[in-house]
């Protein structure tokens, strides 16, 4: 008797969590069709479930250069995140731990370079840029998400940072480490589902970004978000190659998310849970 | 090992004055405790000892050489923390080779050396096991090999069996004590656990708000506390304090309270004439050193401290009585130490009569003891 009750239930849990994969899903599944759709069947009603497959909007994409915005996203988005991480681990174990000159002043003011709205900081920005002739190139948006990243990314660190046990540092420098061994060995390692899970957050951030990448980037340095709204034409929409550059731009993420997935909810969940 | 030296230490974080001139010796071979409240200075001692945190001025020195300047790493210190701090994700083999690897030690010679340290903390079965699956007693077994394993000039112990339970924590300390024995260890241990100090070390050095209170044996500081400080903070439970007033009588000098007096013996009120010529003066008595004397018949007398029972706390073999008296200003209670089988009931009155031999007296300004054994 019970255990036919707990098998129902079981079941009962299945299905609910089926039918919400499949509304999560489906409008994944939608793009994915749309991609290889004809576009003259792209709309027909009823809909056109069985139709033959088209490489046409691959294509399109290909010949007018997608891939290059593909690439200049990845090298904006990466180059950020890694320079955040470079400056930024160091810094967050700082502020954990040393006795700094107004310390908390400072960790503050850290902060503050994330409290105005970013459109507000556009115009200056802009300006900067032109003088120092950095305008529509990688350098400059990998400096603009740096300023954005960096303060989010330090903060969220240095409270990783404090949660790890002094005494073990205390430990390896009476063993015999130095300082920098005792940082390199001893505390990265510890502090590396934290910093994953950080800068994962600091990517995906740089990788969706618009506004940025549309005022100071732009001809040369183009982005996937600002190359995407390009596909709508003063012709018309081309719905199946924006399902193929909406594809191409989720992709990364996915892999990101899914190979880095174990180092994430560990890293989210530090902290909350000790032991 | 090494014969440890510190030489008017003194250590300020910003305003604070965390250790205010701290001279001390600690002999090759000896195991010392620093025993003080929290916030008295002991850790950052340590800390300073190791190397961890720097000193503001005075020297350290490790067998006439000062190392005050030195990296930790140019010590040969080891340290066994209060929560283990041992490398996570590492067996209890490659924990305790740790120190050894870092000082690029040959493979081949590392290995007996572990082994050594192995077989004597009885850690052989644990050996390719993660340390954070062990016990706690296991993983501070495993601290103190690793701390061993180099041939260290001085083991720091920074309260190592605060987070063990019971009986882990006597086993424990018994293995520290004979390890220390057996391998002439040069020691330094930090505790506010009195127990544990008196049980471990050779000598205890007490301190309070960053400064030496006293340094001797055990029991010279339980029975010759060098100031009010001391005495009510070593023992347990602490030393009755009852204010107090010297005169001059017929049979010499008497010490006399709120309804009872007791006689100072000829020897000690030399020394406490000596000491000061107030005389208002703080009377020390160990539970232990009250007398219950019956109340009817031929017990108490004129000279005896009277009050009612006000609470009993039973020890198996013994009870802790306390009792309202008006011999104690305010809120306080005089604590007595009886035989368990005593009859007392609460609310019942008695007396208590003070051991002549084992009263102490302090000055009330300074909290110095009057009878302060003679330097």
């Amino acid at each position: 008797m019970r255990a036919a009750a707990r098998r129902r239930r079981a079941f009962i849990y299945l299905a609910l969590s089926l039918l919400y994969l499949v509304i999560l899903l489906f409008p994944v599944y939608w793009m994915a069709m749309m991609m290889v759709k004809p576009a003259d069947l792209m709309f027909v009603r009823p809909t056109e479930w069985a139709f033959s497959p088209t490489l046409s909007h691959f294509e399109y994409v290909v010949e007018h250069g997608f891939l290059g915005n593909l690439g200049t996203s990845l090298i904006v988005s990466i180059g950020s995140t890694l320079l955040v991480v470079v400056i930024g681990t160091p810094a967050a174990y700082a502020f954990a731990r040393f006795k700094i000159w107004r310390r908390d002043d400072l960790f503050l003011f850290i902060l503050a370079t994330r409290m105005a709205p970013p459109v507000a900081l556009a115009i200056p920005f802009y300006l900067i840029y032109a003088k120092l002739d950095i305008l529509d190139t990688h350098l400059g948006l990998i400096v603009v998400y740096l300023t954005f990243n960096l303060s989010f990314y330090v903060w969220v660190l240095c409270s990783f940072c404090r949660d790890l046990p002094v005494e073990l540092e205390e430990a390896a420098l009476a063993d015999g480490y130095s300082r920098a061994h005792v940082l390199y060995k001893i505390v990265l390692p510890l502090l590396r589902p934290g910093i994953v899970a950080t800068s994962v957050l600091c990517f995906i951030f740089a990788w969706n970004e618009f506004l940025y990448a549309f005022l100071l980037g732009g001809r040369s340095v183009k982005t996937l978000p600002v190359a995407i709204p390009t596909l709508i034409t003063g012709q018309g929409v081309l719905w199946g190659e924006l399902a193929v550059v909406g594809v191409i731009a989720i992709v990364p993420v996915f892999i990101v998310v899914f190979y880095l997935q174990r180092h994430i909810i560990r890293g989210l969940t530090l902290g909350a849970v000790k032991g | 090992m090494a014969v440890v030296r510190i030489e008017n230490v003194v250590k300020h974080y910003g305003l604070v004055e965390a250790v205010r001139g701290v001279s001390l010796n600690c002999a090759d071979g000896e195991m010392m405790a620093l025993l003080g409240p929290s916030g008295c200075g002991k850790t950052t001692m340590l800390k300073m000892l190791a190397g961890i945190e720097d000193v503001t001025s005075g020297e350290i020195y490790f067998d006439d050489e000062p190392i005050a300047d030195r990296d930790p790493s140019a010590r040969n210190i080891a340290m066994v923390f209060e929560d283990y701090a041992l490398y996570p994700r590492l067996s209890v083999e490659q924990n305790i080779a740790f120190p050894l690897k870092v000082r690029h030690m040959p493979k081949r010679e590392i290995k007996p050396r572990v082994d050594k340290a192995l077989d004597m903390l009885d850690l052989q079965q644990f050996r390719r096991d993660n340390v954070q699956r062990l016990s706690g007693g296991a993983q501070q077994r495993v601290s103190i090999g690793r701390a061993l394993v180099r041939d260290p000039s001085l083991i720091l112990f920074d309260e190592p069996l605060s987070h063990l339970d019971g009986d882990q924590k006597v086993q424990l300390r018994v293995e520290i004590k004979r390890l220390q024995h057996e391998m002439g260890l040069t020691s330094i241990l930090v505790t506010h656990d009195q127990t544990e100090a008196i049980a471990m070390c050779n000598r205890v050095a007490v301190l309070n708000e960053g400064e030496l209170q006293q340094v001797d044996t055990a029991e010279v500081v339980y029975d010759y506390p060098a100031n009010l400080f001391v005495a009510t903070f070593v023992g347990e439970p602490p030393m009755n304090l009852l204010p107090a007033e010297l005169r001059q009588e017929r049979d010499g000098l008497v010490a006399a309270g709120e309804g009872w007096r007791v006689a100072i013996a000829d020897r000690q009120a030399t020394r406490a004439r000596q000491a000061t010529n107030r005389a208002d003066v703080i009377l020390g008595i160990r539970p232990e050193h009250l007398d219950l004397v019956p109340l009817a018949g031929e017990g108490a007398n004129g000279d005896d401290l009277r009050g009612t029972v006000f609470f009993r706390e039973p020890r198996g073999d013994s009870q802790i009585v306390l009792i309202t008296s008006e011999a104690v200003p305010g809120e306080g209670n005089v604590v007595t130490e009886t035989d368990s089988a005593s009859s007392l009931r609460d609310d019942e009155a008695v007396a208590l009569r003070i051991q002549p031999e084992h009263v102490h007296l302090f000055d009330p300004a300074t909290g110095e003891n009057l009878f302060a054994r003679g330097s």
